[in-house]
């Protein structure tokens, strides 16, 4: 091992999107980033801004007729965008995993909860059923689920749908991955429930030293759990960082905005920021800034030129023309 | 357990209507049974003996609630064709169909599962379009056509077995199989064409659910995924359909069985309908009628069997 960690996941130039004979039509563009073991990752964004088509892309699950235009993921030195079906099938589930946004249609429901847990244990190799079972009733423990023997028993739908993102994750986590995407995994609970969620997911990451990336589109989630923040908009990223850095002091208009719709005590009563307008849809013409059309300071050449990764500091980057270099003061990381 | 209670009343009120049409369907057939019985040359006192002995005199009405209690209590009375008591013909021509139907169940599951399935692994390739061709033309080929052919090909041409030449269950069981499999072939393949359909279909829906998603992102192999998560989740929206085919499937069994010369339930029907052997048909749909809905009941009641969701409520 060299001093400086390795990553665990690079992915560089990734774009995914739909080939036409006519061109192509990118959903995300150009996206690089890298996770270090350990490390939690958080990528923030409206709907439909190419988060989730990022982190399906890691599993090899994209939907039919998506792919990877070009660019490279490489996962524990290896290259995931070119290995073959069968060794991806070997990595998901064991060394990769994922928790989906919602819990009440991401089960099988016809199958017990217990034959669900254990499947990835059967499928990667363990044989010895009741040790799977053992297992299951451990991890189900580990995510703090009462009374796990009876809950293998039950159905999904005899389940709430905080206790079946508890389960999802123990599903997720069984097989001890390096990597866990959880994407928008509290989009669908309510906000006590996705408290403890994200709890759930602090303590995996301390505990099991699991490497998570963390998919929300609120970025007031991320702040409470993630080390690194990437801020995606139309398909790119515009602007990344550690956490306090991004979220304490953004430069983006975009991120901005987003952080404005946060609420808090101090807005109270007046009526909440938003960002206006909408995200571009795929088939838009890609010329200048994607944000100049919502963007309040945007200038001539904004709407014409496409800005480039600029650095701030060595732990927070930007793209965008307004942004001052000099500006950006040293902050420590968290 | 009240949905079990609630979907058989439902069916004893189905067997009702089903035995008043049967019933109303011979009374208001035209030609008097008793003269085609007896014949042009006979008298009218003769004739009127006869209907006196048949219960035709009476009011219809009364004629419905005798035969009704007469089915009901096991005694569906003698029929004309053959002066021997009908409950007895049946009881010695139902093995038969009942095996040929249930061979052609059997082989129409055989056909249009692994069919179903390969199609759904890989949709819109060549081998789907060629199964999804092929089930349209199984499906519109009607099925005396296609035993007539099985005939031709596999009977006269490869001799495979020898057309007509049936082999008595009490004979030689393993020859009774043998015979039956070329008329229940008949039967299973058009309903497969449906089958096959129907669940390549089903399993495209479930293809594209969340928890499938979660099933790939576990390792399953998409083969898997299919075998493992969705067909279990598919077989339900077609076991509807399944219902619906074990009828075509005693209505097959009717027509193959005259074309192969099976001696089933219906040949003696086809032959008791020639003759106006009405005691002897009214029994005959009747108990077709009671085997189909009890069909349809079971897979009523399957599909709440394997669904969790519905089955504790």
């Amino acid at each position: 091992m060299t001093t400086a960690i390795a990553p665990i996941l690079r992915v560089e130039n990734l774009s995914i999107g739909i080939r036409l004979p006519a061109g192509e039509i990118r959903a995300v563009d150009d996206v690089s980033f890298a996770i270090q073991p350990g490390e939690v990752l958080g990528i923030v964004g409206e709907s439909g801004c190419g988060k989730s088509l990022t982190a399906l892309s890691l599993l090899g699950l994209l939907p039919a007729g998506i792919q990877i235009l070009e660019g490279a993921i490489i996962f524990n030195n290896e290259r995931l965008d070119r290995l073959p079906e069968r060794e991806f099938n070997a990595l998901r589930g064991s060394e990769l995993s994922i928790i989906f946004q919602e819990p009440m249609t991401s089960f099988n429901p016809l199958l017990r909860i217990g034959n669900q847990i254990v499947e990835a244990l059967l499928l990667h190799g363990m044989t010895d059923r009741r040790l799977a079972r053992e297992r299951a009733v451990e991890a189900m423990g580990q995510v703090g689920l009462p009374m796990p023997e009876d809950l293998l028993r039950a159905y999904p739908h005899q389940l709430s749908g905080g206790m079946l993102q508890r389960v999802m994750i123990a599903m997720a986590v069984i097989c001890q991955p390096k990597l866990l995407i959880a994407d928008e995994p509290t989009t669908a609970l309510d906000v006590t429930t996705q408290a403890q969620i994200l709890r759930l997911l602090r303590h995996i990451n301390q505990t099991l030293g699991t490497t998570i990336l963390f998919i929300s589109h609120d970025l007031g989630v991320i702040n409470q759990l993630c080390d690194q923040v990437l801020v995606m908009y139309a398909g790119r990223l515009v602007e990344r960082g550690t956490v306090g850095n991004v979220f304490w002091h953004p430069v983006h208009e975009y991120t901005k905005g987003l952080i404005g719709s946060i609420p808090n005590r101090k807005s109270k009563g007046q009526p909440l920021a938003n960002i206006p307008g909408k995200v571009p849809t795929l088939d838009a013409e890609k010329v200048g800034c994607a944000f100049a059309p919502r963007c309040p300071v945007a200038q001539g050449r904004c709407f014409s030129e496409t800005p480039q990764q600029l650095a701030l500091s060595e732990f927070h980057s930007v793209d965008c023309f307004l942004a001052d270099p000099e500006s950006e003061m040293e902050y420590v990381r968290i | 357990m009240s949905f079990i209670v609630k979907r058989l009343l439902i069916s004893l009120v189905t067997l009702i209507l089903v035995s008043l049409l049967v019933f109303a369907a011979f009374a208001i057939l035209p030609g008097d049974p008793a003269r085609v019985i007896l014949g042009q040359d006979a008298n009218e006192a003769q004739v009127a003996a006869l209907r006196a002995q048949l219960g035709l005199d009476q009011p219809l009405p009364a004629q419905y609630l005798q035969w009704l209690t007469g089915f009901l209590s096991g005694d569906a009375g003698t029929s004309i064709k053959y002066k021997l008591p009908i409950n007895l013909m049946v009881a010695s021509y139902i093995p038969v169909t009942a095996t040929l139907a249930a061979m052609a169940i059997i082989l129409m599951l055989l056909i249009a599962l692994p069919t179903a399935l390969l199609a759904a692994r890989f949709p819109d390739s060549w081998i789907d379009r060629l199964i999804s061709t092929l089930a349209t033309v199984f499906i519109s080929i009607p099925g005396f056509f296609l035993g007539v052919l099985l005939i031709w090909v596999f009977g006269l041409g490869l001799h495979l077995f020898v057309a007509g030449k049936y082999i008595s269950y009490e004979t030689s069981i393993a020859g009774f199989i043998v015979y039956l499999f070329w008329p229940a072939l008949a039967i299973a393949v058009p309903c497969a064409g449906m089958a096959c359909k129907y669940l390549r279909d089903s399993l495209m829906q479930q293809l594209t659910s969340d928890y499938i998603r979660t099933a790939r992102s576990k390792g399953n192999t998409p083969g898997r995924v299919l075998r493992v998560h969705a067909l279990k989740n598919a077989i339900i929206p077609a076991m509807t359909i399944l219902g619906m085919i074990i009828g075509d499937i005693f209505a097959g069994s009717i027509i193959i069985e005259a074309v192969f010369s099976v001696p089933g339930i219906g040949r003696l029907l086809v032959s008791s309908i020639s003759y106006r052997d009405f005691p002897m048909v009214q029994t005959l749909v009747m108990y077709i009628a009671v085997v189909i809905v009890l069909a349809n009941t079971l897979v009523d009641v399957g599909i709440k069997v394997i669904d969790p969701r519905v089955r504790l409520q």
